[in-house]
């Protein structure tokens, strides 16, 4: 249940086109420390998601390579659970919310009491418990994201990979998300890595932060946050070194984005 | 959709005064068509054969193989859907031969069935069968050859065998798909056994109808006629009720 380390070790990613390759992501070396929360930045359309995708195992780099605790990572792995941005077309519309998040333990075969206490224990976690037998359809938007973030709590992750979780909803929810998620992993130290476009949500959620440019993907910076924990919507992002900090992201990408 | 109850009233309403004036009309002798009968002599033709039992036997025997046809169809739509859907290369070589067959009309298999079965109970639900079993099949072949990469990447990150993907992924996501097939089937599989019967077997409904229309009388098809009607809309009805209460519960917000 504690964090587990994730490395890439340049990784990169070229797309074979009629046209000939298209590299993605370019020479990509990166560590993240077991317990660890890493968002990764950089302007839409910069390959986030594709690294995500690559750190999961969903899809391999063409080039270099990415490992879990030293063990190098081929195909989707239990210890890592992933979260999507588009709630609404990965979750079952058919299961209910506790169902939904029961899929995660029948993957394992754990039985079918166990599946449902420890489901409607991780929908506590996220409160939406007394939402467990809706459909995600009767759910708002940051209710089924919050399924989603059950769904991938509940097999006990050592770590979370999540692509733009927050980015879909509106700014009330995503503070309040937010401020659940931090709540969550500070109770369970998972490693999580959290790609975004938003720079104050990085600034706000991370431990560190990895910058990265607009095509290809490169990482340009690698950005320590020592703004203390716990961390508040009001007070955090009134503090100095926030706005700062948020500056210094947005010229990176300002500088070093599209050219 | 929702209606008011006003509305449901009026349409309840409508129907009473459209036979009430037909009723009038006819009795009045404003027009006079001896193969139109007012709706009472429909009434009376249609307690005189449900009391003789010319109604309940061709009524039992076009439900039976109705019944019988969409079945096998349903069964063999899903079954062979799935097993070409699920396999890339054999559906998009079988593409062009399923939607060639598609646009067959279903009636035009008619006269090959019967040359090859004869006259029997067999090639009624073969022809009804065989009609229906289309709309199902391309369906179901749809529905699970296209789920969302985004699910699939889900179902992959929960680390899901193929089995499980299959089972509790691709083929719950292509539901809806398979009970529009199904729908579709339902409807042409009653018009092809009525059809059959008409042209080419001698019992149920359709049958009944050519004997009372050769028979001359009127009423007594109108009374059929009806009976058809009402055999549809129960069909129909029971298999909404079906798709809202068991096979689509939860994909919709009520």
């Amino acid at each position: 249940m504690a964090g587990a380390s994730l490395s890439v070790d340049s990784m990169s990613l070229t797309y074979q086109g009629r046209a000939g390759g298209r590299q993605v992501i370019e020479d990509v070396t990166l560590d993240v420390d077991q317990g660890e929360f890493v968002c990764i930045v950089g302007p839409s359309g910069c390959g986030k998601t594709t690294l995500l995708r690559i750190l999961a195992g969903l899809m391999p780099p063409t080039a270099g390579s990415v490992s879990l605790d030293g063990t190098p990572v081929t195909s989707p792995n239990r210890e890592v659970a992933v979260v999507f941005q588009d709630y609404g077309r990965a979750l079952c519309p058919w299961r209910t919310a506790v169902r939904n998040v029961e899929l995660t333990l029948e993957a394992t075969g754990v039985p079918r009491r166990e599946r449902r206490d420890r489901s409607l224990d991780a929908l506590g976690q996220v409160d939406l418990r007394d939402r467990a037998h809706d459909h995600p359809r009767m759910l708002s938007g940051g209710m089924q994201q919050r399924i989603q973030i059950a769904r991938a709590i509940v097999g006990r992750p050592s770590v979370l990979l999540m692509d733009e979780p927050f980015a879909s909803l509106d700014a009330l929810t995503k503070f309040r998300l937010e401020d659940m998620f931090l709540d969550t992993w500070s109770r369970f130290g998972q490693t999580v890595v959290l790609v975004t476009h938003d720079l104050d949500e990085a600034v706000y959620l991370a431990d560190r932060i990895i910058v990265l440019s607009g095509g290809p993907a490169r990482v340009i910076d690698n950005i320590r946050v020592g703004i203390p924990r716990p961390r508040d919507q009001v007070t955090t992002r009134a503090r100095d070194d926030f706005v700062a900090l948020r500056t210094k992201l947005l010229q990176l990408i300002d500088g070093g984005g599209d050219r | 959709m929702t209606v008011g109850k006003g509305a449901r009233a009026a349409s309840v309403a409508l129907v009473v005064v459209v036979l009430g004036a037909w009723e009038v009309v006819v009795r009045a002798g404003w027009i006079s068509f001896e193969t139109i009968p007012t709706p009472s002599a429909t009434v009376r033709a249609w307690s005189h054969i449900a009391a003789n039992g010319q109604l309940a036997g061709p009524v039992l025997h076009t439900l039976q193989f109705f019944m019988i046809s969409f079945l096998l169809a349903a069964v063999a739509g899903i079954v062979l859907g799935m097993m070409i859907g699920l396999n890339k290369r054999c559906y998009s070589y079988l593409h062009a031969s399923l939607e060639f067959l598609r646009f067959v009309p279903p009636p035009a298999i008619i006269p090959l069935v019967l040359l090859v079965s004869g006259f029997t109970d067999r090639s009624e639900i073969l022809i009804a069968a065989f009609a229906s079993l289309w709309p199902v099949l391309l369906n179901t072949a749809k529905g699970v050859s296209v789920i969302d990469p985004q699910l699939r990447d889900a179902g992959h990150a929960l680390c899901l065998s193929r089995t499980q993907l299959l089972v509790k992924l691709v083929m719950p996501a292509a539901l809806p798909l398979i009970v529009v097939g199904l729908r579709l089937a339902l409807s042409l599989c009653l018009i092809i056994v009525i059809t059959t019967e008409i042209v080419a077997i001698r019992q149920g409904i359709g049958f009944a109808l050519v004997s009372a229309s050769s028979a001359l009388q009127p009423a007594t098809v109108y009374a059929y006629l009806v009976t058809v009607g009402v055999l549809g809309t129960v069909v129909n009805v029971a298999f909404r009720l079906l798709e809202r209460r068991v096979l689509l519960r939860g994909w919709s917000t009520s």
